[in-house]
């Protein structure tokens, strides 16, 4: 929180949490990080998004739109018990790869 | 010889059809005299193609990522080629496809340089594939360091286990002619103390994006102490950082002490344990922050989430240094 209440940057704007997809489970019952988010928006208001990552093997088989069905369940678990009332807009949800290197070969 | 009616008629009609011809020929060939006419050749497919303005084929090709592609489209015509040459050669591959010896890996350079290639590439990817590495200081002989010194226009690195300690001191000869171009720098585990890693980076004075991952400083006893490093310069660090496994906030210190503090607008912290890590980089971008990514969990498949920033001899003794938890 401290650290948080540093950044005085008028330009800032948005805060990502990044959840790998096996741990989207934990996240209605994690309220220690809603009430450092509660906090942290009081002191600097920011949009709040919400991106579920899998990995590689994962990206084929749908697991993509199941992870972000899962994700939107347990933030809708999260909304009902008025962890999230603090926003002025509901939080944004994404899903993506795990970041990697792009060490792709092209030649 | 006799000719009958039908015959006359017959002879009639093709004088009348000779004649006709004639006639048709005298109004389409153009006389002598007059200036010769300009009529428009229908183009074909290929031609038609050859005649956009090469700003469009340019545009056209550069939407092509495809490496297939892209050599077909060099191989199309002039214009094409010109267009796709750039795009073929703007990422520079060096890396082992056996151990053995690293000279071998340089000798593309060579190859470039003789085409007079060197000037496309834009972004150098540096894979070590084998527990031995390769591209070290004693790889590079004078003709090799000099091909690799003709790589003027870079912008981007990405180096896989870069081994920092073995080029301290002297680092800027073999990097320094990226000083002036280099924007991006990808670091996957490098090998080097936190404080060479800052020496490293002030080499680039307009870099702007920086991404570690992870850090071996588990290295030998090197020839020059860390607190002799004298940083190179200040760099602009205005874009985005992304760490992952990073713990030592030295390397950021004294990249705050010679840049007179930092600003990127974007930060992407995955794992970055170690007391105070987090805390001088949020303090550091303050004013010029604009993004923060943060993993909440450490992403142990199978294990339950423990909280960011707390690393493991903290944790056994209680004390919390989850930067953004009270």
């Amino acid at each position: 929180m401290e650290i948080f209440s540093t950044i005085t940057s008028p330009v800032f704007s948005e805060l990502v949490i990044a959840i790998e997809g096996n741990e989207i489970g934990y996240l209605s019952s994690d309220a220690v990080l809603f009430r450092t988010l509660r906090t942290m928006n009081r002191v600097r208001p920011f949009k709040l998004v919400f991106l579920a990552e899998i990995g590689e093997p994962d990206r084929h088989l749908g697991r993509l739109e199941e992870t972000r069905w899962r994700l939107e369940g347990a933030l809708s678990s999260v909304t009902t018990k008025g962890l999230l009332d603090f926003l002025d807009s509901p939080p944004t949800i994404r899903t993506g790869r795990l970041p990697d290197l792009g060490w792709e070969i092209r030649c | 010889m006799h000719i009958d009616g039908s015959d006359l008629r017959t002879v009639g009609i093709a004088r009348v059809a000779i004649d006709w011809y004639r006639g048709k020929a005298k109004v389409n060939r153009p006389p002598a005299s007059a200036p010769p006419e300009i009529t428009p050749k229908t183009p074909t497919i290929g031609e038609s193609t050859c005649r956009l303005p090469y700003e469009i084929v340019e545009m056209i090709v550069s939407h092509l990522k495809d490496i297939k592609a892209l050599k077909a489209c060099s191989l199309t015509c002039h214009s094409w080629h010109t267009a796709a040459v750039p795009h073929i050669y703007h990422i520079l591959i060096l890396k082992e496809r056996t151990p053995g010896d690293a000279r071998n890996k340089l000798n593309l350079l060579s190859g470039l340089h003789g085409l007079g290639l060197t000037p496309h590439v834009k972004e150098i990817r540096v894979r070590e594939c084998f527990s031995t590495h390769w591209f070290v200081p004693e790889a590079f002989s004078s003709l090799d360091l000099g091909y690799f010194s003709a790589l003027a226009n870079v912008h981007t690195l990405k180096l896989e286990e870069l081994e920092i300690h073995r080029f301290v001191p002297g680092i800027e000869h073999y990097f320094g002619h990226f000083s002036q171009t280099l924007r991006s720098i990808t670091l996957y585990d490098p090998r080097c103390t936190p404080r060479q890693l800052s020496h490293f980076l002030s080499l680039f004075p307009n870099l702007d994006d920086i991404e570690i991952w992870y850090i071996s400083t588990h290295i030998p006893h090197t020839t020059i102490p860390d607190t002799e490093l004298v940083p190179f310069s200040a760099p602009k660090l205005r874009g985005q950082l992304t760490l992952c496994d990073f713990r030592y906030p030295e390397t950021w210190t004294d990249l705050i002490t010679s840049c007179g503090g930092l600003r990127f607008r974007h930060m992407d912290l995955r794992r970055v344990t170690g007391t105070g890590c987090a805390s001088v980089l949020l303090g550091a971008c303050a004013e010029t922050l604009e993004t923060l990514r943060f993993y909440p969990t450490d992403g142990s498949i199978g294990k339950p989430p423990r909280r960011m920033f707390i690393c493991e001899p903290e944790l056994m003794a209680g004390r919390n240094l989850h930067p953004l938890i009270p």
